[in-house]
């Protein structure tokens, strides 16, 4: 028996594409960033290279770049690149990166489990796992802020246990409740797009390596944990960026100690805390260009991934 | 220790992790909330 001869069918019916067409479906979204970024960031550039009024000291922002004054960006400077500012940064990206590595520890594994390994509960389990998207991070951190009190039951709990004889109290600026709030806090943005990207990973590739007589692990190691590469680095970019301008974990866990002080605190001191919106307009703009060097590492990264994929 | 024993391949550990994990993130919200 014959089998039916395949048609191609050209879609485009021998006509060159109308890009234009399909081009004014970004419109949307161009406009939207236009109107709320690239907006924006010119103001604050505007704020940080403007003056302040000598006497009621709000800012008066310079929209002619022509007439830009970099004098408050360079004393700026000065203070992160080796004063008291460059600490903060520092102390920053170690709570980042050791949050960081605290959500590898946690989200990799569930993100595994409920892509590879759970098949009946695994609507259950996107379904636990989307939850925390539906309340919001300020509650979330308040949760905690009640949880850690003198009274609260991570006391109570441990003194029961035996753990503790006398209560502690965790709110009043160590290091390790700001780190365990920022995992507890991002975490779920960490999971979701690894998730995608190990649920994409053909069986196929890894059946392959089991028969060909790879262990378990050597298979996971070889075959996973390579193609999930991309996945990893999209969700580490994906928590890393938001936790490095956060500022209210550290001021809800710690009552903003300055022990814990991260580079948001500095913002939001500089721009509400204080009369001083040129200091921290600088300073947004030196976080900004901090994490753009970040943005465009993982821009190489991927395309280069991409390409070698393609080839 | 047989109850650790996985012969069949079942990911057990991972299953642990991850539902410890899903108590992690919602039982201080709903403690809080006295639900």
């Amino acid at each position: 028996m014959n089998s039916p001869a395949v048609v191609q069918v050209d879609p485009t019916g021998g006509r060159p594409p109308r890009t234009g067409a399909w081009a004014a479906f970004a419109m949307p979204g161009v406009g939207w960033l236009i109107a709320l970024f690239v907006v924006p960031v010119y103001a604050v550039m505007a704020v940080a290279f403007g003056s302040v009024d000598p006497i009621l000291r709000t800012p008066q922002p310079a929209w002619n770049p022509l007439a830009w004054n970099f004098s408050a960006m360079s004393s700026l400077l000065d203070r992160v690149l080796g004063g008291d500012l460059g600490k903060v940064f520092l102390r920053t990206f170690a709570f980042v990166f050791l949050a960081l590595v605290g959500c590898i520890a946690i989200g990799y594994p569930v993100a595994y489990f409920v892509a590879r390994k759970a098949s009946r509960t695994r609507g259950v389990l996107l379904a636990l796992l989307v939850l925390p998207f539906w309340i919001s991070y300020l509650m979330r951190m308040l949760a905690w802020t009640n949880l850690l009190q003198q009274d609260g039951y991570v006391n109570r709990v441990l003194q029961w246990l035996q753990v503790m004889d006398a209560p502690r109290n965790w709110l009043d600026g160590d290091w390790p409740t700001v780190v365990i709030g920022l995992v507890y806090g991002y975490v779920p943005f960490f999971i979701l797009p690894l998730y995608s990207a190990l649920e994409r990973i053909d069986g196929r590739l890894i059946e392959a390596g089991r028969d060909l007589g790879a262990s378990a692990l050597r298979t996971f190691l070889r075959i996973t944990l390579p193609l999930s590469i991309p996945g990893l680095m999209a969700a580490s970019v994906i928590t890393i960026l938001p936790m490095c301008g956060d500022y209210y974990t550290n001021s809800y866990l710690t009552s903003g100690s300055p022990r814990t002080e991260m580079v948001g605190n500095q913002i939001e001191y500089f721009l509400r805390g204080s009369s001083q919106p040129q200091t921290g307009a600088s300073l947004v703009l030196v976080l900004m260009a901090f994490l753009l060097v970040l943005m465009v590492y993982y821009l190489r990264t991927t395309l280069k991934a991409q390409r070698e994929s393609e080839r | 220790m047989s109850v650790l024993r996985n012969r069949h391949g079942r990911a057990r550990w991972l299953a642990l992790v991850t539902w410890l994990y899903v108590l992690w993130s919602l039982v201080p919200v709903l403690v809080a909330v006295r639900i």
